[in-house]
């Protein structure tokens, strides 16, 4: 039996995690995704989530809503 | 622009650059059900679009309603997959979008319009037409990736309904 996921399954479940802890909004920006499949989405989507929770990454900005 | 956001719309703004590859995303938004935004973009992009990525992710916290929240990853990418172009004034673009074609597509000419205001397009078109300026100057000028110049350029009917506003 064949229990490698998919990037698609993967994804998914990144996103059922995600949704549970409060998600309720994504929005992607996609460059040449007119030639590339949906795994490719799907694989270089992960290679950010799996970048960002390696940690790297930097923060550049930080904006709080002031108090009132 | 992320400190006014923040404040307009009583939300938390983290803005990350992450070091991944691949060339399909150059960033993305979450939006959170405790009123926090996490934005990422790719880091590696030109400086021009690390700018323009950003700006158009923070234009969704501002432009996205209540009902075109999805958290549904695998839908979103779906539909932002079919080729579309709400603009087209020759009769072959999407003739109903979805919420999340409309929503992109808002982010994407409120980042244009914020970057490279309404007001320089006519005269700069103009110059382009008659040799004495090029794109990339225009590019340069205002920071933002060539693209998105023509884009302002090929969408005019559209940017002029807001010019002057």
């Amino acid at each position: 039996m064949d229990t490698v996921k998919s990037a698609k399954q993967l994804l998914a479940e990144r996103f059922e995690t995600k949704t549970a802890a409060g998600l309720v909004d994504v929005k992607f920006f996609l460059r040449g995704a007119g030639e590339a499949t949906t795994d490719e989405v799907y694989e270089d989507l992960n290679n950010l989530y799996e970048a960002f929770e390696r940690g790297d990454y930097v923060e550049i900005k930080h904006a709080s809503p002031s108090a009132a | 622009m992320a400190d006014i956001i923040a404040d307009m719309y009583s939300i938390d703004i983290r803005l990350f650059e992450v070091t991944a590859s691949g060339r399909t995303v150059a960033g993305n938004v979450e939006r959170y059900k405790d009123n926090r935004a996490v934005i990422m973009v790719r880091s590696q992009q030109t400086e021009d679009m690390l700018r323009f990525v950003s700006v158009k992710e923070l234009c969704h916290i501002m432009l996205d309603e209540e009902d075109d929240w999805s958290s549904d990853a695998i839908a979103t990418i779906r539909e932002m997959k079919v080729e579309f172009d709400l603009a087209k004034t020759n009769g072959d673009g999407v003739l109903n979008p979805s919420r999340t074609q409309m929503s992109e597509y808002l982010a994407l000419v409120a980042a244009v319009a914020l970057m490279y205001p309404c007001e320089f397009h006519a005269a700069d078109k103009a110059k382009v037409e008659s040799g004495e300026k090029s794109i990339a100057k225009i590019a340069l000028e205002h920071g933002m990736p060539g693209w998105a110049i023509e884009l302002a350029f090929n969408h005019e009917h559209i940017f002029n309904r807001y010019n002057g506003i």
